[in-house]
This record gives C-alpha cells, structure tokens and sequence, in this order.
C-alpha cells in the first residue's frame, strides 16, 4: 500500500481561487464571538455516585482568548469537558456558548473537541485525511439534498477543499494517506487540531494536548493556536504543563472542584493560589507546603 | 381494510415471485461452473440454501466489522443468544418467528442498557445476566413445547431446510440492514472511532448506540436460519477480524469481510454437501481456516506485522 499519492512541496503550487475560497473559510471560522464573550459558565455543579466534582463554578471566556484550565486529578477538568461536549449532564448551572444553548451551540458546530491521546483507538483502520472529514460531518448534516444521506466519499468539493486546507496549517498534508495509528505522538494531536480547523468551530476545547508531545510538535500546536486564535477563535485547554502554561496563556483558570482563581497568569500563580489548587484549603501541611513552594518558585 | 389487505397479499406474492426469480438467477450462474463444484447445487433446495447462505454472509460480514471495532463480540453473543425466548413465544403463538426473535432481543439489548445504567454493574456482568437468563427462559418455554426439533433448528441453523417465504423474509431483513449502514455511515463510522467528537457536534449518542445494536439484533435474526443462534456470532466476529488483518480503511474492511462472509457461505455449504456433515458447522470452519490465513499472511498478521508503515517521523 502506497503511503502517499500525493507529493508535498514546500512551495505549495498556486492554488485555486476555489481553494482559498475553502481556506479562508478555515481560518475565519462561522461560528466565532465577535467581542462577546464565547462560553459563560454559571454556576456550575455536577457529581456522580458521590460528592460533587464541581460546585457552582463560574466563569467567563471573552472571544479569541487562550484559556488554559490547571488543577490537579480528579479537580473536575475532564467533568467541565464532559459537559461541554455533552457526555455528562450538569445538576444544576448554566453553560452557554457564543450566545447559544449549549444544545444549539454543539448541533450548530461550534464546540471542538480535541482528544485526549488514550481516548482513540489509535488502530482504528481510518486515514489521516478520513479523520479530518469528520470534522465537516456536523456540517455535511445540515446540507440538503440527497447528499447528506450518503458516505463522506462523496463530500462536497468545499468540504474537501476545507479539509486539504486545514491538514496543510498544520504540516501534515503530505502524510494525508497514512493510517491514523502511523503518526506520532505530536502528528496524531496536530490532525485532530487540523479536524477542529476543519469543522470551522468557534470554540475549541483541547484536552491535554501537550502530553507526549515533543517539542518541535509543541511550538508547531502553538502556531497553530495562535493564528487560531487571531481568527477570532477561543481556545480552552487543559494541561499538566506549568510552563507552558504560563509562558502561551492569556488566562489561567486554576480549577480544583471549584474556580480557585481566574486571570493573568502573573496574577494568578501565585504560591497561596497554588497551594488551594494543589492540595485544598486547610489540608496543606507543612510538608506538602515546602514541596509547593518549590514548585512556585519554579514557575 | 378488504383491499388493504388485499394489496398487502399481492405485494407479497409478487415478493415470493422475485425471491424465486433471484434463486433462479443464481442458479444459472452457478452452473456455469465446472461440474465438480456445481454439481451439489442442481438440487432446488440447496439453491435456496446457497442465496439465503449468500444474503446472511454478506449482511453479517459488514455488521462484524463494527462488532469487532466496536469490541462488541460478547454483545453479539449475547443478543443471539436473548432471541430463543421470542422464537419460542412466537411458535407458541403461531406468529412467524422472525418477529418474535426480533422483539426479544431488541427488548435484552434495552434491558442490558438499563442494568449497566442504573446498577454498579458492569457491562460484561450485564450482558452475561440478561442472555442467560433470556436463553433459560427460552430453554423452559421450549420444554413445555411437545417437538425438540424446532429448537435444534432454532440453535444450530436448518439452511438446507430453508422455504421461499423464510427467504424473502431473511432477504428483506438484510436489506434493511444494508441500507441503514449505508445511510447512517457517517454516523456509525464516527461513533465508533470517536463518540466524544460525535457528541460534541451533537449527533444524539445513545440514538446511535441502540440503533447499532438494532441493526445488530436485525442482522441475528436474519441469520437464524442459516447458521443458528450459536454459531451467528462466529458469523459476526471471523469476518471482520479477518478483514481487520488485511486493511487499514473501514470502507475496504467492509468489503472484504463481505468477501470472507460469501466465501464461506458457499464454500462451507458445498463442503458440508461433499463431506455430508453439518453445515453451519461448516459454514464457520472455512471462515475460522480463512482467519487462520490471515492471521499469518496479512499486513497485519503475524510474519509481516510491523513492516506494513515503519513509524513516522515528525
């Protein structure tokens, strides 16, 4: 089996008219806040079988911001996705997302979700390219015609074009053919951001998107986010990388069952607020006090 | 309400005429064959038994594939095994099985959704509670039942017994099946491979989910009388493993285990013919051999693994 029909250049031959027609379009997504705010979360609560994992959390994205979540296991991150992306259900709060329901907002397109690496069956017998139509699926759904009642193969020609696209911002077009599970760590997370690119969402959520990533893939995600977020687009991310964090946010939301503190990374890291994240008001003894301590200091 | 039901017989016997034709059909084809392998096939009924053994290769070789992406094997055993209690009722009250069979596992793959859902029980204790205790009450309706000989057909399959109503019906079912998986394509390919995206552009999950496992319980059913309700899972499991071993694209995987579930269909009937043995039995045997083939010889299988993509570089 060949692994790739298509020759990748570094000067890409001049497009079509069409094709920038499908790019812009990538690049400006439908769906984004113009100076609104993108996703107002009010008080929020949510549990399972026990006691909540998140209480009356509130806060408020503003359009084309980078947020990113920080907060230990079991601080409630994966629920707040989960009820974004509509696999959980809040027991009481609101969410809404660009002036929408949150209902609305994920049938009209606009949430993208980028995976967590152990949530895909990386041997899932399904292309680089294949992958990234399935971010055009919410938007072939809507299309009249007999069109929307058949395989993706016969998408339209602006899908397509949107899916070259997108897989070209992230440097992967010429690894369009491969098997998804044949990439690494870095590639398989810039096709699944090339998807969200693709599905023209307004805003997108990425779920640790850093873990094993080395960084050549890293500086290249970021670039990617940042033209992303230049395009109108919200970025909400999740990560266990201090640093980075710190260095590529214009928030931070330190998250630990409930909103511990929400701003500028310089006026949020600070050792108290990482102290409350970390281990909980009251429960930091000295012990686990010094081992913070080290930690703020070296953020 | 008189020509309603008129029309309905009608349409129904015009159906039975097709079904006739389409065996007709084949059997033409089929004796364009060197006599050696068309020989068993002169017989009307091993005709029938060819095109139902044909539809039910086809119709499970593209539903395997989600069963084995899915890791839904043991729940294919599970409702093919939950269908014995609506076969019975259905003999019972006189009513055709098919309906009975499907009615009852549709119900089991609720009913096992809903102890996963609302119990700490996990869903492999689910599955194992409900088929067990679907197929016990099967077992002890049947006993009240005079003959055994419709359980036996029930359990390992009576293709070469297979009447023109029995096929039209098998015909239809797996038709119906086709069609929904090629319909909800998209659907079915993007909640497998990633539910949370499907969710997250809100496509309605759980409406997904159990209309797979309906299509599944569809396919069981349409299978019955072919292979039987312990060996329907051997249907809905070799072939898309086989495929899964030479590919790395669902639509290609499909065809393939389309492929692997005709042949052996066929082959397996033909076999069972020369050899006079059983022939669900057989049926599987070729498919097990044709997995086994692949296990070793495939792009994916043992003496090539590893060299199909060397790892990318970034």
């Amino acid at each position: 089996m060949s692994t790739s029909g298509y020759a990748y250049t570094k000067h890409p031959p001049a497009r079509s008219r069409r094709f920038e027609a499908a790019r812009l379009a990538i690049e400006q997504p439908r769906t984004r806040a113009r100076g609104r705010s993108a996703l107002v979360v009010n008080g929020l609560s949510a549990a399972y079988d026990g006691p909540p994992v998140l209480e009356r959390v509130s806060f408020e994205l503003h359009g084309g911001e980078l947020v990113i979540i920080l907060g230990p296991n079991g601080a409630g991150k994966s629920t707040l996705f989960k009820i974004l992306t509509g696999l959980k259900h809040a027991d009481s709060g609101s969410v809404s997302v660009l002036d929408r329901s949150i209902e609305q907002a994920r049938s009209d397109g606009c949430i993208a979700y980028v995976p967590q690496e152990e949530h895909i069956d990386w041997q899932f017998p399904i292309s680089v390219w294949d992958v990234v139509l399935t971010g055009r699926y919410g938007l072939l759904r809507t299309e009249g015609g007999i069109r929307r009642f058949l395989p993706a193969r016969w998408a339209r020609r602006q899908d397509r074009d949107a899916v070259e696209a997108a897989l070209e911002a992230v440097a992967m077009l010429e690894y369009r053919d491969r098997p998804i599970g044949a990439l690494s760590g870095g590639q398989k997370k810039r096709v699944f951001i090339a998807r969200a690119l693709a599905q023209e969402a307004g805003l997108l959520l990425l779920d640790e998107p850093l873990a094993g990533v080395d960084q050549r893939s890293e500086d290249l995600i970021f670039e990617v986010l940042q033209s992303a977020k230049e395009a109108g687009r919200t970025l909400l991310m999740v990560t266990h990388d201090l640093q980075s964090a710190e260095e590529h946010a214009d928030r931070l939301l330190l998250l630990n069952r409930t909103v511990v503190a929400f701003g500028t990374p310089d006026t949020v890291l600070t050792h108290d607020n990482l102290l409350q994240m970390y281990h909980g008001a009251g429960l930091a003894g000295r012990r686990t006090g010094e081992r913070v301590q080290e930690r703020s200091r070296e953020v | 309400m008189q020509a309603v039901v008129a029309f309905a017989v009608g349409v129904y016997e015009q159906a039975l005429a097709a079904t006739e034709a389409v065996v007709r059909m084949v059997a033409v084809v089929v004796g364009l064959l060197p006599p050696v392998l068309s020989g068993p096939f002169q017989y009307a009924f091993m005709q029938r038994a060819l095109v139902t053994a044909l539809v039910v290769g086809a119709v499970c070789g593209v539903l395997s594939c989600y069963v084995v992406l899915k890791r839904w094997a043991l729940l294919g055993d599970a409702i093919s095994h939950a269908v014995l209690p609506g076969v019975a009722l259905a003999y019972l009250l006189n009513l055709p099985f098919f309906v009975g069979a499907f009615l009852s596992g549709a119900a089991s793959a609720v009913a096992m959704g809903a102890v996963q859902r609302h119990t700490r029980v996990k869903e492999d204790a689910a599955m194992g509670l409900v088929f067990t205790g679907a197929f016990a009450l099967g077992v002890v309706i049947i006993s009240r039942i005079a003959t055994s000989t419709h359980l036996m057909h029930v359990l390992f399959g009576n293709v070469l017994g297979v009447r023109l109503p029995m096929l039209l019906m098998t015909g239809v079912s797996g038709l119906i099946a086709l069609i929904c998986v090629f319909v909800f394509y998209k659907q079915l390919l993007l909640y497998c491979f990633d539910p949370v995206h499907a969710s997250a552009i809100g496509m309605n999950t759980a409406v997904i989910h159990y209309g797979l496992m309906l299509l599944l319980t569809l396919t069981i059913v349409a299978s019955l009388e072919t292979v039987g309700i312990i060996l329907v899972v051997a249907m809905l499991i070799t072939p898309g493993a086989t495929a899964y071993l030479i590919t790395n694209r669902l639509a290609r995987m499909m065809a393939i285990a389309v492929g692997v579930g005709t042949f052996s269909s066929a082959f397996g009937l033909y076999l069972s013919f020369r050899l006079n043995v059983a022939s669900g039995g057989t049926i599987v045997l070729v498919a097990l051999s044709l997995f086994l083939l692949a296990m070793l010889f495939a792009p994916y299988g043992i003496l090539r693994r590893g060299r199909t993509y060397r790892p990318a570089r970034t």
